[in-house]
């Protein structure tokens, strides 16, 4: 991805929604994934609530990153995040009752959901704030896609329908399983399988050198991680 | 260099600063989200009362909160069953005659907690309907119940309902969701609920208002 400048609006998006997915590449805000994605709506409710908070959060967070003293910079965030919480849920129930309603539980829950600590924490806090803002944005609509695409192909197989409308003709018998939390497994675990072989070939490819698709962190002076070294090639000096 | 000591009142202040500045935005949008917020839960209240009414939009009907207290023989009996009564509105008819009640009863035996339902009676004992309002039993199988069971009890005139497994034959009879035997007896024994209470007023027992 040559031509996308580091930390400018659009290699910020495409890194939310692609390249560090935070559902599918990150394996960040598991429980919210799982418990509300039952349906296509739910995910997408969810997935944009998200995105607001985490937009501004990270604005905020980058606003005031030479303000904020690096002892004290957690419960800080934390103060941030829960405020912004708080006012989201506050208009979702004046405004959008019936979202509130099917989302219930898991709109305060969205404070502790590490997709957005995660964010302040390794960028919001050292970056500039348009591009925190886009980072923001970016970690949003990911988790949006992802948690839609779950949303859709769990209402389909466990209620037959997309979106609440019926789809599916009514000889098809919905398969409860899907609709339950083990169903929320499988179709993670399906889609996480298939992004991988469709975004980086080379994680089913043996001939070329297998590159860490999660837990590097580019230092490969300090990295444990195996396939790296093996090749003689260091992944940090290849990207370069 | 700073002191210790100084650095953490500093930090401190700041920290301070941030959740002052948090908590006088979290008191604005409170009061600018208070009425809407008021007026939201008293439309779907009022939307709830009318779905268990049937008719009742057409005469012009206005609910109130009424006190009402159940005598102890029946408060024995619904706690027997897990039932606890919650507000008890009173329907009035545009013309000022008593249109009917809606209950809200709770009952905490669901298979996933607790199961929250309107029941309507009209003013001749005749259940309107139910609408539940609050459920978490198991998908498929118990969250059928506002398909299966609900539009059963509508417009039947009974003392009490009970469930049947096996086809239900008379008026008083409701057909069991197969496979979630414990939330067709918590929806049923909340609806029953209800109906004793709207009996109970209608009778004028108890103590009204």
């Amino acid at each position: 991805m040559s031509e996308l400048r580091a930390d400018r609006p659009a290699e910020r998006l495409y890194n939310g929604l692609i390249k560090e997915n935070p559902t599918f590449v990150l394996m960040l805000g598991m429980c919210p994934t799982l418990a509300v994605t039952t349906s296509a709506v739910n995910g997408l409710g969810m997935g944009l609530t998200t995105t607001v908070v985490l937009m501004m959060s990270n604005l905020l967070i980058s606003m005031l990153r030479k303000v904020i003293p690096n002892r004290v910079r957690i419960p800080a965030f934390i103060v941030i995040i829960a405020t912004f919480v708080t006012v989201v849920q506050l208009l979702l129930e004046a405004y959008l009752p019936v979202l509130n309603r099917s989302l219930g539980m898991y709109i305060p829950l969205i404070v502790v959901n590490c997709i957005i600590l995660g964010r302040a924490e390794s960028y919001a806090y050292s970056h500039g704030m348009i591009a925190s803002f886009f980072d923001g944005l970016g970690m949003g609509l990911g988790f949006s896609v992802a948690l839609t695409c779950i949303g859709v192909v769990r209402e389909l197989l466990g209620a037959g329908k997309l979106f609440g409308y019926a789809v599916l003709p009514a000889t098809f018998t919905p398969i409860s399983i899907f609709g339950l939390a083990p169903g929320a497994f499988f179709v993670l675990a399906g889609l996480t399988a298939l992004q991988n072989a469709l975004r980086d070939r080379k994680a089913t490819d043996k001939n070329k050198a297998a590159r860490p698709a999660a837990g590097c962190v580019r230092d490969c002076a300090a990295c444990g991680i195996e396939g790296c070294q093996a090749h003689g090639k260091f992944y940090d000096m290849e990207d370069k | 260099m700073q002191s210790e000591g100084k650095r953490m009142l500093k930090e401190t202040a700041i920290l301070f600063v941030i959740t002052l500045l948090s908590g006088a935005l979290l008191g604005f949008v409170y009061e600018l989200t208070k009425e809407p917020i008021r007026i939201q839960q008293e439309k779907a209240i009022e939307e709830a009362c009318l779905a268990v009414l049937p008719g009742a939009q057409d005469a012009g009907t206005v609910f109130h909160p009424i006190e009402h207290t159940l005598t102890p023989e029946l408060a024995e009996e619904l706690a027997a069953n897990g039932i606890t009564i919650g507000t008890v509105y009173e329907a009035t008819a545009a013309d000022g005659s008593l249109f009917g009640y809606v209950t809200e009863s709770t009952s905490s035996q669901g298979y996933g907690g607790n199961i929250v339902l309107y029941t309507g009676v009209d003013s001749t004992g005749k259940v309107g309907g139910v609408s539940i309002l609050k459920i978490n039993e198991t998908a498929g199988l118990g969250m059928e119940a506002p398909n299966v069971l609900v539009p059963q009890f509508a417009g039947r005139q009974v003392e009490q309902f009970k469930y049947t497994k096996s086809g239900s034959l008379t008026e008083d009879q409701v057909d069991a969701i197969s496979g979630a035997t414990i939330t067709t007896k918590a929806v049923v024994n909340a609806v029953n609920g209800g109906l004793r209470v709207a009996q109970d007023l209608l009778q004028g027992g108890g103590q009204n208002e």
